[in-house]
Formats: C-alpha cells, structure tokens, sequence
C-alpha cells in the first residue's frame, strides 16, 4: 500500500491522459499557493502566544514578542534556501512529489508547532513552523511554476500570475481563519493556540492534497489547440533551455535578481509599516481602524496586481512590464512625500495602492522573465534560486524604513515629515532596478544546454 | 495533441475551480469588510 502512494507521485504517473483539461492545473497551484501564503498572517499568533501561561496578561516566563518574532524570520529564510536547494530535485521528480513533500512538511510544521506550543518549548516551534514549514513554504512556492509555464506557453504570464495570486490570498484566509478558531478553541485555561495549530495542519494539509492529486503534466510534444510557436521568436524569449548550474552563473541572472530585490525591497518596507505610517502622516484624521483599511487596501492591490501585471506582460513583453514598474513606481515614490504635505489622504492612499499593485506583479511576473531568458528545462529550480533576493529584499526593506525613520526622529525631523527621506530612497532603489533591467539582453548561446 | 477541443469536463472544472475560489473569495471579503472604515 505505501508502494502504491508513492509510485502515485511518479513523475510519469502525472502525465495527463487524453482529454485532461489545462484549466484543472491553476486550482491545483492555487491549492498549493492558498496555504501557504498563511505565513504572511503569522502575525496573528503573535500577541496570543505572549499569553500561553498567564492568559489574561503576559506571565515572566510567557514567550516575548521578540522570541516571536524569529518563528516569521525562520520561516522565510528556509523558504529560500529550500527554494534555492530543491529547485533542481523537483525539475526531476515532478510537480507532484514535491507538492505532497511540501504538504508534508507545511502541514507536518503546524503539527510540530502545536505540540511545541503545548508543552512550552520555543525551539520546538522553531523546528516546526520556522524550519519544517519553511521548507514547506519553499518546496510548494516553486513546485507549480514551469508545470504552469507548459501548459500555457502561449499565456505564461498570465498561468504563474494566477498561481502566485494565491500566495497573496493566502493571508487573506490565513488570518481571519486563525483568528476564527482560536476564538473557538479559546477557554479560561487556554488561549487555543495549540488546537488552533493543530486544526489548521489538518485543513491545510488536506487542502494542498487536493493541488497533488490534481495537477498534472503535459505529454511531450503536446501544444495548445490552434498555437502554433512564432515562426520567429521575439525579441528576449529563447526557445532555448539553460541548465540551473549554468545559469546563475550568467549576468541576466543576477541582473533580475536585482530587479526582484529592488522591487520587493520598496515594497516590503511600506507593507509592514503601512499602518503607522499613514496614522503618523495624517495625525488626527486617521483613526486605527481606518489604517488598518488602508492595510486591507494594500493587501488587495497586491493581490490583484499579481494576475493584472502579469497578464498584461504576456501583451507588452517582459521587458517594458518591468519598465513601466520601475518608471511609474519611481514617480510615485517620489510624489508620495508631496501628497503627505497637501494632506491628501485620497492621493496618498491610490499612490500607494498602485505601487503595491506593482509590488506584487512583480513577484508574479518574475518566472515568466526567467523562462523566456532560459527556457522551460529548468525554470522552477532557476526561480527558486531567485527566491533569494525575495530573502534579502525582506532583511533588506523593513530596516531601511524602521531605522531611517528613526534616525529622522532623533534628529528632530516632526513625524509628519519623517518618512519622506525614506520615499526619496526607495524611489533611488527602483532606479538601480530601471538601471538593471534596461541592460538585460538575451543570454549567449555559449550557456545554451546541449543534448549528451 | 490538445486538449481544449476534446470534451470539456465542465462539472471537474467547477468543483476544482469552486473549490479553491471559495476560500479565496471569502478571504478578499474579509479583507474588504476592514477597508470601509478608511473610506467611512
């Protein structure tokens, strides 16, 4: 019987038989990128967790918020070195295998976690949700990719968009259904932490079975009805594939690393302060619980930026969608001070939507950037590789608007003005990105794979 | 070889499209719910 379910995630038992339709491989993605983009709603666990022992108010040996903090910053570097280490293993076992290791591991961390939270013990927690679910997070960011890629070559923007989508949808669900059942499981003895994890290892598990059942591959030779490959191919996509080894030795791979890092590193910042910053810009007029609309504002526009820029790039090329962020994101960064001082909360808040719209595109565009820079052949391990500058971007980001802000303040710069010296910056950041981008240009043949 | 020509499973596409559209849908509502108060 073991035999039976593992020989289920061969790579050639994925092959779709006649008749299987692409449409089915986006759910089986989106099962995948819907629960794991729960981490980014980690947060929510934060201040119930300082409450384990004394319940009603932090007891000395509760959890500090500190500790805490390390369980999100675990979980996202194993979420790029695992991305960054598996890429090449799942471009040979298939989408399948690494999406049941990666509902392993996601599902199995809840569970480490639960059991960690039960008995006390940090480290446990660390291991589970940080290192095992990490892992987890990595495995199942990259495993849809290039399977998506090969069932749309005619749309690869638009298929990965959709998949990474999900990612931003997944905090969407992930924290209103934490707080959901830890509201249920919540008793005088207990804050329902660890029944919380515990459910949520289950529904997630079972949810992300629901993508490794489905997805599949495409036979060999197969093409959508009716496309036919451009006789010539555009300008910047290869019909060419670049092994993982290869590639990352190249300068367009380091040159889009730049361009993700720089892109998510403007975003990011503004993302985790967002609320602060509008409440400290706008003193007076913006209430907490209209600054956490503006959160939820943020969270839409990066979700819907994902499917609509990377749509749009499969129109406007790669290349010029790119462009158009790092141009426009530049303007906006800029502006943004501006509309603080005309106290315009309207401006101020469709700026920012839009240069999160941009944000996440960028996330979503990125793999379509790299398949047509390096082929299909290798392209989820190539993305996983990339996945790193995402890593630093989230070192990298939220210290430059924490610590330049602060060090604003000390100086004696009034807050209202404090975080235009941090606009100006991130606009230079999106610069360098404009910078690296306009020299990107095909990658030699010299790198080109070779049939043994 | 293709696909989109031979019978369209139009119940499997609504059930895996369903399936994960709900939460999704569910999850922006949630999240569009707390974005009125920074237009109220």
């Amino acid at each position: 019987m073991p035999m039976a379910v593992l020989s289920f995630l061969d790579r050639d038992r994925s092959i779709a038989p006649p008749g299987y339709s692409r449409w089915l491989v986006p759910p089986a993605a989106l099962a995948i990128h819907l629960c794991i983009g729960q981490a980014y709603a980690f947060s929510v666990f934060n201040i119930p967790m300082t409450k384990l022992l004394g319940i009603k108010a932090p007891a000395p040996e509760d959890w500090s918020l500190e500790a805490l903090g390390w369980i999100f910053s675990i979980a996202l570097a194993m979420l790029g070195l695992s991305a960054a280490m598996f890429g090449k293993w799942l471009e040979k076992v298939g989408p399948r295998r690494a999406m049941a290791a990666a509902t392993a591991c996601f599902a199995g961390g809840f569970f480490v976690a639960a059991f960690g939270v039960r008995i006390h013990q940090i480290a446990l927690v660390y291991l589970g949700y940080g290192v095992l679910g990490g892992i987890g997070l990595g495995l199942g960011y990259i495993s849809p990719v290039s399977t998506l890629i090969k069932w749309f070559p005619d749309r690869p923007g638009m298929a990965t968009g959709m998949a990474i989508m999900g990612f931003g949808g997944g905090a969407m669900i992930g924290s209103p259904l934490s707080v959901f059942l830890m509201d249920k499981f919540r008793s005088a003895a207990s804050m329902g932490v660890t029944e919380t994890f515990a459910a949520m290892g289950l529904i997630y598990g079972l949810f992300m079975l629901f993508g490794v059942v489905t997805v599949r591959i495409p036979p060999p030779g197969w093409k959508p009805e009716g496309w036919v490959p451009p006789a010539q191919p555009k300008k910047l996509v290869t019909s060419a594939h670049v092994d993982v080894g290869i590639a990352w030795r190249t300068p367009q791979f380091w040159l889009l690393w730049t361009v993700l890092c720089m892109n998510v590193t403007a975003g990011i910042g503004v993302l985790g302060q967002a609320s602060p910053m509008i409440q400290e810009m706008f003193p007076g007029r913006i209430t907490p619980s209209a600054a956490a609309g503006f959160v939820g504002l943020l969270s839409l526009f990066n979700l819907v930026g994902r499917f609509f820029w990377s749509s749009l790039s499969d129109l406007l090329g790669r290349k010029r969608t790119y462009l158009v962020y790092f141009l426009l994101g530049t303007g906006l960064y800029a502006l943004v001070p501006t509309f603080g001082r005309m106290g315009s909360v309207l401006l101020f808040v469709a700026g920012f939507s839009i240069i999160l719209s941009m944000y996440g595109g960028g996330f979503a565009t990125i793999p379509a950037y790299l398949r047509d820079l390096f082929g299909t052949m290798h392209v989820s391990a190539i993305h996983g590789r990339l996945l790193t500058a995402w890593s630093t971007a989230a070192v990298l980001g939220p210290v430059l608007v924490n610590y330049i802000r602060k060090f604003q303040i000390d100086r004696g710069v009034p807050k209202t003005e404090a975080y235009s010296v941090t606009m100006y910056i991130m606009a230079g950041l999106l610069l360098v990105g404009l910078a690296a981008n306009a020299v990107v240009s095909e990658v030699d043949k010299k790198y080109h794979y070779q049939e043994p | 070889m293709s696909d989109e020509r031979a019978k369209i499973p139009v119940l499997r596409l609504l059930l895996a499209w369903g399936f994960v559209g709900i939460p999704l849908v569910w999850g922006v509502w949630q999240t569009a719910v707390k974005v009125v108060t920074l237009f109220k």
